[in-house]
């Protein structure tokens, strides 16, 4: 398990992660989102002893990492930023470098390494120099040097940066296949990225976590319970009076298609009226084509954590000024 | 030590598989087999018109002070210019591409990259400097006459030599990401310890005897003549110390929680 608590990280004045506090469990895959700059890469190299945090605690299985750095770090299989590799190498004697200095030794070397490069599927370009595959099989094979020796936790960043679509469904496999009994931390700017691969997102702005936890919570929490969105066939004007008459609904909002119009419905308690506008619209004579609670996307739930997040900031920042 | 090792081995592949390094090492030796000739041919014009001319005293030639000195004088200035560009990329590099942070992230200590890395820069040095063993054997073969004990003091001090601008080099290469920034700090501060000496000798005793003591090339000139002095030992064992220690701080300076 790793346990973050109150994580601040700044480089002179400027203040990379700000007391940042969350939980990873064993087995978990944990995706870090946010913008660029957001201090996703800046959480990870802490999370690896790449440099330590300005204050704040990390305790992985128990052990703290300012006193057991080398110890922690031979748990963690690290992926950098852009996948760098020895161009002059080929992937099996990068791995083989890898699971080295991880401590493998001996025949142990063989064995992780055709293991790592069997799991990553490089085998078959493992004795090609790095400068000669394409980004796919470079990803791959830096991934394979994470996963050498076997590392209890992996923490990928950007893993699927710069590669292209089919690609990225190849790697997103591979990182999932790979999960098991792992805890894998990754981080993107992707949205559909973490929902595709992980059970729960964080979510980083300005060095700040806005948002932790799983994506049908965040759906939950940052979706407007309150909210009907209707597909209605009919003449809009009368929709929208016969709409306002229902007893709980408060606004009405709506958007004019072809066959028919989408409405979206503010109501003070969706689960009553919901019933009420299905059975007076049929009574008035207009075809209901669908009427449910709008699913957020993650799209949705990333902008709305970052606007409230901002808001608050705000809130804050006026609240000082005027003291 | 492991970890160490495995840097070392790493690396050296790295630059066994690199043309530039083979471009380097042939530079290094066309450039010292032409001194070694010059300094061949110049001796044996010199002790030939000696050995014409009766009448001219002979000031008693010797093989190996004649040639040798100078020679392993000017290999120690051609490592000068050619060591930068082999160390160069040791940290550099690394930091460009990107391996620099995943290598600072296995469990193994600073220390122990900083090891790997000089032991492969100063062995690649050696490997350059090797082949001038075979022009003093080839001499020696067509009938010059060496004294043993100075050849190998003077490559046990060429050793030393290249063991410092190693050193050095890595200091140069772990401050930057830039391969030509490295090597021009290098170069520019490995010409400014050889210049030092050469100020001294304009000034009175004590500066210019500290000024002596600075300048690298100073302690090396020693072991070209077959002499060797404590205290050039403890200058190069100095030297290397303390710039590999600097580099271990530099490496370790990214931990210092600000």
């Amino acid at each position: 398990m790793i346990k973050v608590e109150n994580l601040s990280k700044a480089f002179g004045p400027v203040k990379a992660l700000d007391s940042i506090s969350f939980q990873v469990e064993r087995g978990e895959i944990v995706g870090i989102l946010g913008p660029n700059g957001a201090g996703k890469t800046t959480l990870m190299r802490i999370l690896t002893g790449f440099f330590p945090p300005t204050t704040g605690s990390i305790l992985i299985d128990g052990l703290d990492l300012s006193k057991n750095l080398r110890k922690i770090q031979a748990m963690i299989g690290y992926l950098p930023e852009s996948a760098p590799l020895y161009k002059e190498m080929t992937p099996e004697e990068i791995v083989a470098f890898s699971a080295r200095m991880k401590g493998s030794a001996g025949r142990n070397v063989k064995k992780d390494v055709e293991r790592a490069l069997e799991a990553c599927g490089v085998g078959s370009v493992k004795n090609r120099l790095i400068s000669t595959l394409s980004k796919g099989f470079r990803q791959r094979t830096a991934i394979a040097t994470a996963l050498v020796g076997s590392p209890k936790i992996l923490i990928l960043d950007e893993p699927t940066s710069g590669l292209d679509p089919e690609q990225i469904v190849e790697i997103r496999d591979l990182i999932r296949n790979l999960s098991g009994e792992r805890t894998v931390i990754l981080s993107t700017h992707i949205l559909h990225e973490v929902a595709h691969l992980t059970e729960r997102i964080l979510i980083l702005q300005n060095g700040r976590l806005v948002a932790s936890d799983r994506l049908e919570n965040l759906q939950e929490a940052f979706g407007s319970g309150f909210e009907i969105s209707a597909s209605i066939i009919g003449p809009t004007e009368k929709i929208v009076e016969l709409l306002l008459q229902i007893p709980g609904v408060l606004e009405v909002e709506f958007t004019e298609r072809e066959n028919s119009s989408e409405y979206l419905i503010k109501t003070e308690e969706p689960d009553s009226v919901r019933a009420e506008i299905s059975r007076r619209l049929v009574e008035a004579g207009f075809e209901l084509v669908e009427l449910k609670k709008p699913e957020l996307t993650l799209e949705d739930i990333y902008l709305k954590s970052v606007r409230k997040n901002a808001a608050h900031r705000s809130a804050r920042a006026q609240k000082f000024a005027s003291v | 030590m492991n970890a160490a090792f495995s840097i070392f081995r790493k690396d050296l592949a790295i630059y066994l598989k690199s043309y530039p390094a083979y471009l380097a090492a042939a530079i290094f030796l066309a450039i010292a087999g032409y001194f070694f000739y010059w300094e061949l041919n110049y001796f044996s014009v010199v002790s030939y018109r000696l050995a014409s001319s009766p009448h001219l005293t002979n000031p008693g030639l010797n093989l190996t002070e004649s040639i040798l000195s100078t020679f392993f004088m000017n290999i120690g200035v051609l490592l000068l210019l050619i060591l930068p560009l082999i160390s160069m990329r040791a940290f550099a590099e690394e930091r460009k591409m990107g391996t620099l942070e995943a290598l600072l992230t296995y469990p193994v200590s600073d220390a122990a990259v900083l090891v790997g890395k000089f032991v492969s820069v100063w062995l690649i040095g050696l490997l350059m400097i090797a082949p001038t063993f075979l022009f003093i054997s080839l001499a020696q073969f067509f009938g010059g006459v060496f004294d043993w004990r100075v050849i190998l003091t003077a490559y046990g001090g060429l050793m030393l030599l290249s063991g410092a601008f190693s050193a050095l080099g890595l200091l140069t290469s772990a401050v930057t990401e830039s391969q030509l920034v490295s090597a021009m700090l290098s170069f520019g501060f490995l010409v400014l310890l050889w210049m030092i000496g050469w100020g001294a000798e304009l000034l009175n005793h004590s500066p210019a005897a500290f000024l002596h003591g600075l300048s690298i090339f100073e302690h090396y000139r020693n072991f070209t003549k077959g002499i060797v002095h404590i205290c050039d030992i403890v200058y190069f064992i100095f030297f290397i110390s303390f710039f590999l220690l600097i580099t271990k701080e530099w490496l370790g300076a990214r931990r210092w929680v600000r």
